[in-house]
């Protein structure tokens, strides 16, 4: 997927301001900026969930679509459903019989080690368990793209580690493109193989840094980034 | 917050002290127990009732009646609420419309209803249901629209069809408003009921109230009293029932 000079305006107010930047197959990018800076809405654009835009969207993926697996800070289980009916969902939701979306979530917690709490309800189960499960939701659809808005606010380090493992062994052998929006520099780091910073709103592109060194030089590298752009 | 479970005595102690003033607050004298009755008063009048028969005709048709109203309001509300929430621009015409016909006292119906459709079953139920299904339009469209706002936005994001969306996640997203508006419509529609039976009518308990009334015998009309409540109290514990079953949250 290639972004190029893509523009947001709410009235007179400039909300992202000609932001390009490409998506490759295979690796997890993340858009690192201060909370408010308008990652919410470009990660809304890119899942085809506000057509109000300006600039171009190089890709092969409709949009809003099934390939397109979009998982906001919003999402929310079904209260009514089992954490298992609930993987279900989006399957039975792009017109898969409901027997066989059962069975393809059933196959896609156990994948992600989550069996133990699929008869669970929602309300069962802790915020990061929880967080965990939404993802397998996402990931049953198999979709090509991955949009995930700080999928990671509400997990303990070990939490964080492992949810990240999940998100990059799927990334890597489906050959699908990840896309993350964050505030958090550690969230950054641990999921994505290169960060674009952000500046405050209106939303620009300063800086890209890839993963070519240790993980501390990277994170010094982001953090060095972050900090010049919100100076 | 965690919630001890009360000791069953405790419930009934309000009853058990309020049924005892009564009975001993007109003791000895006889225009106070043919004013209020009495606890004892109204037991035997109940004895007599059940023994004799009649009373079961009164409450079968009040049931029956009640019933009958709660489904077709029931359903009627619900089904016309989630098309409301689904339709903005038929929700925009029929609004003004809809408050109107709401604001109707269901007491000034119901010489209309009996006009139209006699002095039979057939009318009470009408009233009941009509008592019933502006609360049941009104929790079947707001039980929608939060599901919408709270819920659907992931279905949105796979562009899913919208009647999967509604059967999926808006209608079952409704079903407890709509549960909830069930259990506030049980009175409601016993209402209606007896609204209809008390104005004109030749069974059920509005009747038979109506008739006890006209005799000054207060035993009987609170004995009435005490089986519209009972009906109520079943209504509502099988509405409880069904909300448990279809809502384990």
């Amino acid at each position: 997927m290639q972004v190029t000079n893509l523009t947001k305006k709410h009235g007179d107010e400039l909300i992202i301001a000609d932001a390009s930047f490409a998506l490759e197959p295979g690796k997890v990018t993340c858009l690192l900026g201060a909370s408010g800076a308008g990652k919410t809405t470009i990660l809304k654009i890119l899942g085809g969930l506000d057509n109000d835009y300006s600039g171009t969207i190089e890709s092969a993926l409709a949009r809003p679509s099934a390939a397109i697996g979009y998982l906001s800070q919003n999402d929310k289980f079904l209260p009514w459903r089992s954490v298992h009916a609930n993987v279900a969902l989006g399957l039975e939701l792009t017109g898969q019989h409901r027997k066989e979306a059962f069975i393809k979530a059933e196959e896609t917690l156990a994948r992600l080690h989550l069996s133990d709490f699929q008869k669970k309800m929602p309300h069962q189960i802790s915020g990061g368990m929880l967080q965990k499960a939404l993802l397998a939701r996402t990931l049953a659809l198999e979709p090509k793209l991955l949009l995930l808005d700080e999928p990671m606010s509400n997990m303990d380090m070990l939490a964080r580690q492992e949810y990240a493992r999940m998100i990059r062994d799927y990334i890597i052998s489906t050959k699908s493109t990840g896309l993350i929006v964050t505030h958090s520099i550690e969230e950054a780091c641990i999921l994505a193989d290169n960060v674009y910073i952000l500046s405050a709103k209106p939303a620009r592109i300063i800086a890209e840094i890839q993963r070519n060194d240790a993980y501390e030089d990277y994170v010094a590298k982001v953090t060095a980034a972050l900090m010049k752009a919100l100076q | 917050m965690t919630h001890k479970k009360t000791n069953v005595f405790l419930i009934f102690l309000p009853a058990i002290i309020f049924l005892g003033l009564w009975e001993f607050g007109v003791m000895g004298s006889e225009r106070l127990r043919f004013l209020f009755a009495a606890p004892s008063l109204i037991f035997q009048a109940g004895l007599a009732a059940l023994s004799t028969g009649t009373i079961y005709k009164d409450v079968f048709f009040t049931l029956a009646e009640t019933i009958a109203g709660l489904c077709w309001g029931m359903a009627a509300g619900t089904i016309v609420g989630l098309l409301l929430s689904w339709n903005s621009t038929l929700n925009d015409i029929s609004r003004p419309y809809i408050i109107l016909l709401g604001a109707i006292p269901i007491f000034a119906l119901a010489p209309v209803t009996i006009m139209w459709f006699g002095i039979g079953f057939l009318s009470k139920a009408i009233m009941a249901g009509f008592a019933v299904f502006f609360v049941a339009l009104s929790q079947a469209y707001e039980g929608a629209r939060i599901a919408n706002k709270q819920y659907a936005g992931f279905a949105r994001s796979l562009n899913a069809r919208p009647t999967l969306m509604i059967r999926k996640i808006i209608v079952p997203g409704a079903l407890d408003w709509v549960f909830n508006g069930f259990k506030m419509n049980v009175g409601l529609a016993l209402t209606g009921a007896f609204i209809a039976e008390f104005v004109s009518s030749e069974a059920g308990l509005g009747n038979y109230i109506l008739r006890a009334s006209s005799l000054y015998d207060m035993p009987k009309v609170f004995f009435g009293l005490l089986l519209m409540s009972c009906i109520a109290i079943l209504l509502t514990s099988v509405a409880e029932a069904a909300q448990k079953k279809f809502w384990p949250h």
